[in-house]
């Protein structure tokens, strides 16, 4: 499979493994961290951590659009699925995110109208098919998802769709990155960019980081290989005492991005000034409502919803994981009382959330790592 | 994911993953394209046009 299977090779990975291990000075510890989900996933699926010397350590971000949603959110979703007449549409990881008060999926065992698509076109094509309901899609996600939001409203838009309504939760990536800059909890020495949003936003949006904060960040593919090149690149950047945004992932990344993409977004959407996240709270103008242009397909106008903002449960450890500050397997409760099949906190359910990674892909080298 | 169809006039186009299952695809943020074309899809968009013709491609 072309595009995936020559990023795979293990030779050139024991190359790459080979050149980061020559490249680190002996009794300096790199903390790096991956901004991505998609990143944390391949990291525990392929072993990449295996592939580094032990004091080069990934740190995990906050770039799991599913984790990063609060419990008071996840509670108005609930609210508006249980609406008479409502037929309520969303990933399917969200349907699994549990609530103060359970979950979408265990609302829609109660007789609320919960479906599960695959992106927000089936959505709308719900709507399209049942004009007496009125048809709400949860959108969530980074600057990767929000344009096929923003196209899908657009659609509805040039069509006069009138039954269709975004309970909107996008976010964008740069202000937490900026807000885990600010953190007395972290001393990063470089990031790993997300391959993906930079597809869409470019590169630039990331220059701050070397130009305010004396970091590296080198965009990243989401290969084992394309990791471990980002590594390297850090390391060399960090070595020749360099500090600036660099591209690995130039296949798909153009540095100023996808400007019809970018056009798309700034048509439907406007900055709120401010939005929760989970683990990190508000952060300034870091998360997308619906433009003036788009009122009449906004949920949060259309819906009463209770607009409670709720705290993680006491167990939950996910606010730590989510800005790296402990491991997964440092949770109270990873492994046990929480796991994929009943996940107390949002790392657990989505598969790009550090837990549910760790959990299927490497939880029982937990000892190794823990030494 | 491959181009299978042409574009609707909504801007809409089948295509297929590496394993075979076809979707709709908006493809409007990538410009025209092409049946065989490969392109980058996230949550039914194409966000990049990665090559064009029958390349072994996902």
């Amino acid at each position: 499979m072309k595009f995936a299977d020559e990023f795979r090779d293990a030779d050139l990975g024991q190359v790459l493994s080979e050149q980061i291990r020559l490249s680190v000075e002996p009794g300096r510890h790199y903390k790096i961290m991956e901004v991505c989900g998609g990143h944390t996933h391949t990291i525990y699926r392929y072993g990449v951590d295996d592939l580094l010397p032990a004091n080069v350590e990934l740190v995990h971000g906050p770039g799991c659009p599913v984790c990063v949603i609060p419990m008071g959110r996840v509670d108005d979703a609930i609210a508006v699925a249980r609406h008479p007449g409502v037929i309520f549409t969303c990933f399917g990881d969200m349907m699994r995110v549990p609530g103060s008060t359970g979950t979408l999926l265990e609302a829609k065992a109660d007789g609320a109208d919960v479906r599960m698509v695959y992106s927000p076109l089936d959505a709308l094509r719900i709507a399209r098919q049942h004009p007496d309901r009125e048809v709400v899609f949860f959108a969530v996600g980074f600057e990767t998802t929000a344009p096929s939001t923003a196209l899908t409203l657009m659609r509805a838009k040039a069509e006069g769709v009138r039954n269709f309504f975004c309970y909107c939760n996008h976010v964008t990536i740069v202000p937490p990155i900026k807000a885990l800059l600010e953190s007395p909890d972290l001393r990063l020495d470089g990031f790993i960019g997300p391959g993906h949003v930079c597809t869409v936003v470019g590169a630039r949006p990331f220059e701050f980081i070397p130009a305010q904060y004396g970091k590296p960040l080198v965009v990243s593919g989401f290969e084992p290989l394309d990791l471990l090149q980002s590594v390297y690149m850090i390391l060399r950047q960090l070595a020749e005492g360099r500090c600036a945004v660099e591209n690995q992932y130039t296949r798909c990344v153009p540095y100023e991005g996808n400007p019809r993409a970018l056009e798309a977004l700034a048509d439907v959407f406007e900055l709120r000034p401010h939005f929760e996240w989970r683990g990190l709270g508000f952060i300034s103008q870091s998360g997308l409502a619906l433009s003036e242009r788009y009122r009449d397909f906004d949920a949060e106008l259309r819906y009463e919803v209770p607009r409670v903002r709720i705290a993680d449960p006491k167990a939950c450890q996910c606010g730590e994981v989510l800005k790296g500050v402990i491991k997964p397997w440092e949770c109270k409760v990873f492994g046990t009382a929480c796991t994929p099949e009943h996940p107390i906190g949002t790392c657990m359910v989505s598969s790009e959330g550090a837990c549910a990674a760790y959990y299927n892909f490497g939880r029982f080298a937990r000892e190794r790592e823990v030494v | 994911m491959r181009v299978m169809s042409p574009t609707s006039e909504e801007g809409v186009a089948i295509c297929s993953d590496p394993e075979g299952r076809q979707s709709e695809v908006m493809v409007g943020l990538v410009g025209p394209v092409q049946i065989g074309d490969t392109v980058l899809v996230h949550a039914g968009t194409a966000i990049l046009h990665l090559g064009s013709g029958n390349g072994d491609a996902a």
